[in-house]
């Protein structure tokens, strides 16, 4: 039992880790809110 | 910095719409706005051949047949992207339709006249070739999930790649269905810019699912001229705004400072096209100055049925002042890069008046569809390009009858490109841009010829369809896919350059976040920051832009495409 939880623990984490360096890798969750901060008045 | 007045370099669409912003969104009365321009339709045009030959760029190239109708581009719309021209549009009162706004004439057109493309690759031997195949091998997949997964913030490493290159060890991919339909949608070439075909993954990702029908396409109810840019000039001209025309803007006079990099404009130099005087405009401390820095149409040639348009060296008026603007300061960008690479960047167009159905009407049959729903591209049926693939010879747009509003009944417009306009014909032995208008006549009747399904060919009624023809104007464009063009990132001058005091730049060559150039969403949005800017209006107030790039369901749906 503890070691069933142990495999899925790791299983999951890594497709987590895996999903999140993909969505950091390809700018999915990039902020580009600040993009036109350079055009404000001032 | 907030100004009260603005001079206007260039009447197109782009600063059209910043006028309309800074009325509406700024507070500013009409008059504080003046407009400097040779004409008032920038690309988006559209005209009876006869109302246009006393133009600019026309005016040296007189024309023994002045009949029928030119639009020198044609240009579809997509409601789901061109956020900011479909807020533009809602501002304004339609030309045409009473009581609606541009933006309602066209929904109302468009969901009566709905897109839905069933011939847009044709191919000699094969008639309709079934596009939902779109041919991609694994490689070509992978080269285009990269693009797709490239963030915005690693642009630059597409600086100075071209398609050609970034796809250098996968040729198989310009031979694709994919290819064939994604060049003659856009008006991609081989040599152009592979970092804006990454922003066209990224902000037309969704329209991998439904390229072969183009359902995402929506139109206006006429020619762009009528149904967007007459609604503009009406709505400027009412509202007080100085429209000045036949005036070719032709030299800066800049304020000196120690650094010499700040840009101030004190002054403009103009010529009047008509009466050859040159006249000087001084720019205040409380003007901006809104400057449209290039235009694929500048330098653009008529022919007629009888003659071929001939070819204008002209570098470009915009592109000319940006020129000289560039040599000033040195984040101005690079316009050699866009209007010194004519290879990369002309077409060939034309515009086909017919005096009765004939030609629309076997179109109809041999496409089965009917007018106004498709683009529809002619597949060549040998090799044509250096890299040994078949390629488009020409594409066509049928648009729905009238296009024009003085159009009589019994009359057809049809439009059609060459996209690359020194290949030679199939039925006429001679390049494209040597074509008179009969000619290119005639190679569209032979492209339709080898893709018509019968019984009979389209060829039967040849003489016929020759002898209704009323005028053929063939439009050589050096420019038109110069906003394409191979470039850097830096390439192009930012809407407002750093130190910049009263100069924002606006249109198709500006640099602005994720846009994507050539469509009108672009060149609103440009005129939308610059009004901003000047009028302090805060950047959060611009209409919010979306991405399909980061919807996951949009997605999984273009990854379920490319496997088609």
């Amino acid at each position: 039992m503890n070691k069933n939880s142990v495999y899925w623990g790791v299983t999951v984490g890594l497709l987590a880790a895996g999903v999140l360096y993909l969505a950091k890798k390809t700018g999915f969750f990039e902020d580009d809110r600040h993009l036109y901060d350079e055009f404000e008045s001032r | 910095m907030r100004k009260n007045k603005a001079v206007m370099i260039g009447a197109g669409l782009a600063n059209m719409a910043a006028a309309v912003y800074l009325i509406q969104e700024g507070h500013w009365n009409g008059d504080q706005i003046t407009f400097y321009s040779l004409d008032d339709h920038g690309s988006n045009d559209g005209a009876p051949t006869d109302s246009v030959t006393d133009e600019y760029w026309n005016k040296n190239h007189p024309m023994e047949n002045r009949k029928g109708y030119v639009a020198r581009g044609g240009r579809m719309l997509n409601y789901r992207t061109y956020v900011d021209l479909m807020d533009l549009l809602d501002r304004i009162p339609s030309a045409t339709e009473p009581n609606m706004t541009v933006a309602e004439d066209t929904h109302d057109f468009d969901a009566k006249h709905r897109t839905f493309d069933k011939a847009r690759l044709l191919e000699g031997g094969k008639g309709i070739v079934n596009g939902s195949h779109l041919g991609l091998n694994n490689s070509d997949r992978l080269h285009l999930t990269k693009l797709i997964m490239m963030p915005d913030s690693d642009e630059e490493k597409l600086d100075n790649v071209t398609i050609a290159q970034y796809f250098s060890d996968d040729p198989h991919f310009f031979g694709t269905n994919f290819w064939f339909m994604w060049e003659t949608t856009f008006a991609f070439r081989v040599q152009s810019s592979a970092q804006e075909l990454r922003r066209y993954m990224h902000q037309m990702i969704y329209e991998f699912t439904q390229i072969e029908h183009l359902v995402g396409v929506n139109r206006t109810r006429y020619n762009q001229y009528e149904s967007i840019m007459l609604p503009l000039v009406n709505y400027l001209r009412a509202q007080g705004c100085h429209i000045v025309l036949d005036r070719l803007v032709t030299d800066w006079e800049f304020k000196d400072t120690t650094m010499q990099d700040e840009i101030t404009v004190t002054g403009l130099e103009m010529q009047n096209t008509v009466t050859g005087d040159t006249e000087h405009v001084t720019i205040d401390d409380d003007t901006a100055v809104i400057f449209t820095n290039g235009s694929i149409t500048d330098s653009a040639t008529l022919g007629d049925l009888d003659t071929p348009a001939p070819e204008n060296m002209d570098y470009g008026a915009a592109a000319s002042l940006w020129k000289k603007a560039s040599e000033h300061f040195y984040d101005l960008g690079n316009p050699d890069k866009f209007f010194a690479d004519r290879a990369a960047s002309e077409w060939t167009s034309f515009t086909l008046t017919t005096k009765d159905h004939l030609l629309l009407n076997e179109i109809t049959r041999i496409t089965t569809q009917v007018p106004g729903n498709a683009l529809n591209s002619f597949i060549s049926t040998s090799p044509i390009t250096a890299l040994g693939h078949k390629d488009i010879n020409m594409s066509i747009v049928v648009h729905h009858q009238p296009h024009f509003t003085s159009q009589k009944p019994n009359e057809t417009v049809i439009w059609g490109y060459f996209l690359y306009p020194r290949r030679r014909g199939e039925f006429v032995d001679k390049p494209y841009i040597k074509m008179t208008g009969k000619e290119m006549a005639q190679e569209l009747i032979g492209q339709l010829s080898k893709v018509d399904p019968g019984p009979g060919n389209i060829r039967d009624h040849e003489a016929a369809i020759m002898d209704s023809i009323i005028n053929n104007i063939p439009v050589h464009m050096p420019y038109a896919s110069a906003l394409f063009n191979n470039r850097a990132k830096t390439d192009r001058p930012k809407v407002i350059p750093q130190h910049s005091t009263n100069l924002a730049f606006t249109g198709e060559f500006a640099e602005q976040p994720y846009q994507m150039i050539f469509t009108e969403q672009s060149a609103v949005r440009s005129g939308e920051i610059a009004a901003y800017h000047f009028a302090g209006i805060p950047m959060a107030n611009l209409v919010k832009t979306p991405r399909y790039d980061k919807d996951l369901k949009t997605l999984a749906k273009a990854a379920k495409k490319m496997f088609k």
